[in-house]
């Protein structure tokens, strides 16, 4: 699910602030992302799938960054595979409940 | 280690400008100035205050890293720092010291640093020497004597026994032999180009085979020192007045 050598690098303590940050920008952005889809904005869509790419290597989230690549890809077409997104969140909601499993991390307001 | 070397991340992502802050933190070869969240900000920064580094993502909202780069009239060194591999011919051709594909680890982030320290110790090498040497000579005429800057020099013409420097602000005839004069120059700055010029090759703008431009004037190019000549040309980076 993620990959541990930043934490090794980081040290827990800051890697657990590197990923209640992740957490709660990506939360928002999935939502957003999600409501741009619906409203067929390919634009603004594309601007957050590129944004939670970033923010998912960069903790090493585990292939979240593939099936989002493949919806940018997709996006930049103004074309979304309804099958793929239900995937995609579906599959941050597993990175949710592994991060609140193994690190305590949960969603700040 | 020579020295600190001073930096900004440069990344809209809040998530990676907090991990790439705490990795530049535990590398001693630099020292963060500012982490910004946009090219506008970093700008604003740049504009006020110099730093040798910035760390940069290529795909932001409203401007991107690279259109960011480019329009900076003074450039700092830069390393990309992006999700995507697509940039990088574009990076290097605007002279990146480094392209970094996410997640940034630690020893990525210090091989990055050791090519900058590289680039830092060669730049100042140049500087160096370039202040430690006199950029002037004096030369008599009649009972007086001039001090020239070479940045003043265009080019030196000998015949017989009269040396004239065109210089821009005029020409300045003295007696002597190009010989001498030639042995008492900087040869990283004035260039033997046929028997009767020496150059400098600062403000040369163009050369072909049988003759160099030096501003506007027209100076031949003798076989003799043709070999040399394209050497220099062709290793150095001279800058040019």
């Amino acid at each position: 699910m993620i990959n541990k050598k930043l934490e090794k690098e980081l040290g827990s303590d800051l890697f657990a602030q590197a990923l209640q940050i992740f957490l709660n920008n990506a939360e928002k952005d999935f939502v957003l992302m999600n409501l741009y889809i619906e409203a067929k904005d390919y634009l603004n869509a594309k601007q957050l799938s590129h944004k939670l790419i970033g923010s998912c290597e960069a903790v090493g989230i585990k292939k979240l960054p593939k099936f989002l690549r493949e919806l940018d890809a997709n996006l930049k077409k103004r074309y979304v595979k309804r099958d793929s997104l239900t995937q995609i969140n579906s599959y941050f909601e597993e990175v949710k409940s592994f991060l609140k499993t193994e690190y305590l991390i949960e969603i700040q307001d | 280690m020579n020295q600190t070397i001073s930096c900004i991340i440069v990344d809209d992502d809040e998530t990676s400008r907090f991990i790439l802050t705490n990795l530049v933190k535990k590398n001693p070869a630099l020292k963060l100035i500012k982490s910004c969240s946009n090219a506008l900000e970093a700008r604003e920064l740049l504009e006020n205050r110099d730093v040798d580094l910035i760390l940069l993502d290529i795909e932001m909202p409203y401007e991107s890293g690279m259109d960011m780069f480019q329009k900076l009239t003074s450039k700092p060194m830069v390393i990309f720092i992006t999700s995507q591999t697509k940039h990088a011919i574009k990076a290097f051709e605007i002279d990146a010291i480094d392209y970094i594909v996410k997640p940034v680890d630690l020893k990525r982030l210090v091989e990055a640093t050791d090519k900058v320290e590289r680039r830092l110790a060669s730049v100042k090498g140049r500087s160096h020497k370039a202040d430690t040497v006199d950029e002037f000579i004096f030369i008599k005429k009649n009972r007086e004597t001039f001090k020239l800057l070479y940045s003043n020099i265009i080019f030196i013409e000998g015949s017989s026994s009269y040396i004239t420097y065109h210089t821009i602000d005029g020409k300045i005839t003295t007696t002597g032999i190009l010989k001498q004069i030639e042995s008492e120059l900087d040869p990283e700055v004035f260039v033997r180009v046929h028997r009767s010029y020496i150059i400098n090759i600062r403000k040369v703008t163009k050369i072909n085979s049988q003759e160099l431009k030096v501003r506007d004037v027209s100076v031949p190019l003798s076989r003799k020192y043709k070999k040399k000549v394209s050497e220099i040309f062709l290793t150095s980076n001279t800058r040019i007045d």
